[in-house]
């Protein structure tokens, strides 16, 4: 501390030459990070995983995931645990994903815990708990409610072949379909 | 009436779209919360396009490699929000971050190399299964603290290759049938010596980086990173 930090250098590194890939390899199981890109290729796909979980959509996401690396990498000097920097990351992403609820919407709709995510951060990448987290939530719903979320977000059908499949009408999918999304909110406690 | 903007905003999640921006009721909040819930547990849903991890790293590279900098520079950056990143930085430092060491000093980052072979700065000769499990045309997944890798016995010669995908960084699964390694992430799969037999990307992949390795004393050993 109170040294002048070091400054990055613009020396040519793998990756920024045309048509030469990043290192996508990078030493996962060190305590620490050596630089940006490897706090980026090691965090990239776990805050994209979390801010996606809070926002529903593709284009949201990738937004609000590049905002946070954009506010949190330029200013960073870390004493660099990586628990530490996936804590910084995170709270990060907390402040952003509010900033985008407020703006955007005037209330904020889905809020990043920081302790509950803090664990999801450390998940292996390639495993997923999607299939266990829906069925969860839908476990816990009437039949029908469950049928219509299932037929409209899981197998993607229309409202008309929703409707169809259930054997109603149309306005009645529609109907169905709003009160079973308001049960399905209500279990989670105020906090997605 | 913000039912009908509700509906919408479902519809669009439905859709994976962007929802269009409205003022929202308190009422409101369940059901949009509702829709963003199951339309991420969809599977797949929240794994990241590699265009836009791609892109990103390479609009970040740009940004902070370009950021060469004179002090004035710095202090200038860290000052000024970015995209609203001013909030979001202040609040990550009030949640107790320790923030001492500089880590946009890409002088300090280690190169790697696209393809290569792994040697530890500090290698330590690390057993990873006995020679009598590795027969001739075996493949045999080791892990150890440092590494995930296989070993491979090509009628007699021992080679072992980095188990971690190079796009990134998903533990490969040994497709015995096709005799090859997949990637669970992202389809990308590689050859028994470390080619790159398919992916999905733009540009190229590297290929996975060799171990040495060598048998000694009935064991199969790999020149593995010091952990002490």
């Amino acid at each position: 501390m109170g040294d002048d930090p070091p400054r990055h250098s613009s020396a040519a590194v793998p990756g920024d030459e045309p048509g030469e890939k990043p290192p996508h390899l990078h030493s996962v199981d060190a305590d620490s990070y050596s630089g940006w890109r490897e706090i980026y290729l090691d965090n990239v796909e776990r805050l994209y995983r979390i801010i996606y979980s809070h926002v529903g959509n593709r284009a949201d996401a990738e937004d609000l995931t590049s905002e946070v690396f954009q506010a949190a990498l330029k200013p960073m000097r870390v004493s660099a645990s990586v628990g530490e920097v996936r804590a910084y990351l995170l709270a990060t992403a907390r402040t952003v994903l509010a900033g985008h609820w407020r703006r955007y919407y005037g209330l904020e709709v889905t809020a990043i815990d920081l302790e509950k995510e803090r664990e999801r951060m450390d998940e292996p990448q390639s495993e997923s708990d999607a299939p266990e987290r829906v069925s969860l939530l839908l476990d816990a719903l009437p039949d029908r409610y469950a049928q219509i979320l299932r037929l409209r977000f899981l197998e993607s059908c229309t409202l008309k072949e929703a409707a169809r499949a259930m054997n109603i009408s149309v306005g009645n999918a529609k109907v169905l379909q709003h009160r079973a999304l308001q049960r399905a909110a209500a279990p989670q406690g105020g906090e997605a | 009436m913000s039912e009908r903007r509700v509906r919408a905003f479902v519809e669009s999640l439905r859709r994976n779209r962007r929802p269009e921006r409205f003022e929202a009721k308190p009422g409101d909040v369940d059901e949009m919360r509702a829709a963003i819930e199951l339309t991420s547990s969809r599977p797949g849903a929240t794994l990241p396009n590699s265009e836009f991890v791609n892109d990103l790293h390479r609009a970040l590279a740009e940004q902070l490699d370009n950021e060469t900098s004179t002090p004035a520079n710095v202090t200038a950056l860290s000052r000024r929000a970015v995209i609203g990143g001013i909030g979001a930085v202040a609040a990550a430092a009030a949640a107790g971050v320790i923030v001492d060491r500089e880590l946009l000093h890409s002088s300090t980052t280690p190169k790697v190399a696209t393809s290569q072979e792994l040697v530890p700065d500090e290698g330590v000769w690390e057993p990873v299964a006995a020679a009598s499990e590795v027969a001739s045309g075996q493949v045999v997944r080791f892990t150890t603290a440092s590494t995930v890798g296989f070993v491979v016995n090509d009628d007699g010669r021992l080679s072992a290759i980095s188990g971690v995908c190079t796009h990134q960084g998903c533990l490969l699964r040994h497709n015995e049938a096709e005799g090859k390694l997949d990637c669970p992430c992202h389809r990308a799969s590689f050859s028994l010596d470390g080619k790159v037999l398919q992916h999905q990307f733009p540009g190229t992949l590297p290929a996975l980086p060799h171990i040495q390795v060598r048998e000694h004393d009935g064991q199969i050993e790999i020149n593995d990173a010091r952990t002490v």
